[in-house]
């Protein structure tokens, strides 16, 4: 996962989740700074980021670093893939489409409920079946135009 | 370490390009030939005689763009709401995507949303399938 941050008003970016937490070990980034990773709605403070708040605000608190009040949030930062899910299974006219809907409609629970490895999972599979569905569709509208214009 | 996401990443918005032009395409192929004309019918439903989640989705937008609204609906009541949302958040997601940048806004679904969506479709998918009244009012027709 590719992140984005926010540092003296500039932002900087894309870098690795290793990256953030080296920047964040050596005391170049805190928890107020904001960060942002695709999939996520808005840029948040690096203390409310659940992939990166665990390490980090141990080590912010290392350093006596003020917390970030809100440290419980958990920020929708894997995707859920729903919409894509919704519109292939609507366009592409395959039952495959609901498998992604399925898988895309557990994500945010999951990770909610603070089980991020099964959300990124389930990330993961509602991709793959959005993948699979769209390429399925795309293929049968080639094969259906091809023809077509043969006829 | 400049930022990158400051402006459009090229490929990402030539792939978007590239799409709507096909889609534009697509429409305009609809709009002149019209749905029954289109050389193929759905393999899904030839196949297996079942009506999927998106099937009436051709004939639906094509009533559409005739301004027949009743009848698009009537083709697929859910498609036609669904459908609208979806593009609405994936274009937002899109928006943000070509940018390297978050969405500018997401439609806030709460903790449940997506379920009860997952729940609707699944029960649409079953249901219009179903031959006597009301369920196979669901079909498309």
């Amino acid at each position: 996962m590719k992140w984005h941050f926010i540092q003296q008003d500039e932002q900087q970016g894309p870098v690795t989740e290793e990256q953030i937490k080296g920047l964040l070990a050596a005391g170049n980034l805190n928890a107020d700074n904001l960060a942002w990773c695709e999939g996520m709605a808005e840029w948040k403070p690096i203390g409310e980021i659940a992939e990166l708040s665990v390490r980090s605000l141990n080590e912010v608190a290392s350093k006596g670093i003020s917390k970030s009040p809100n440290v419980s949030a958990r920020e929708n930062c894997i995707p859920t893939y729903l919409w894509q899910s919704i519109v292939v299974t609507i366009c592409c006219c395959l039952p495959f489409g609901v498998v992604a809907i399925v898988y895309a409609s557990k994500v945010a629970a999951l990770e909610q409920s603070g089980d991020i490895a099964g959300a990124a999972a389930a990330s993961e599979s509602a991709k793959k079946w959005c993948h699979v569905s769209f390429l399925i569709g795309v293929l049968f509208t080639v094969i259906t135009v091809v023809l077509g214009a043969l006829t | 370490m400049k930022a990158e996401g400051q402006g459009v990443i090229p490929w990402r918005a030539g792939l978007v390009l590239l799409i709507l032009v096909l889609l534009g395409f697509a429409s305009w192929l609809l709009v002149s030939t019209g749905p029954e004309s289109m050389p193929l019918g759905c393999v899904f439903h030839q196949w297996s005689d079942l009506h999927c989640v998106g099937c009436g989705m051709t004939r639906a937008t094509f009533a559409l763009f005739e301004g027949r609204l009743l009848a698009a609906i009537s083709q697929n009541p859910l498609g036609m709401v669904l459908l609208p949302i979806a593009l609405i958040g994936v274009s937002l997601e899109v928006i943000g995507w070509v940018q390297g940048k978050p969405a500018p806004w997401t439609i806030p679904l709460g903790a449940h949303g997506a379920k009860i969506i997952a729940i609707i479709v699944i029960a649409f998918m079953i249901l219009r399938n179903l031959p006597w009244a009301p369920f196979h009012w669901l079909g498309p027709h």
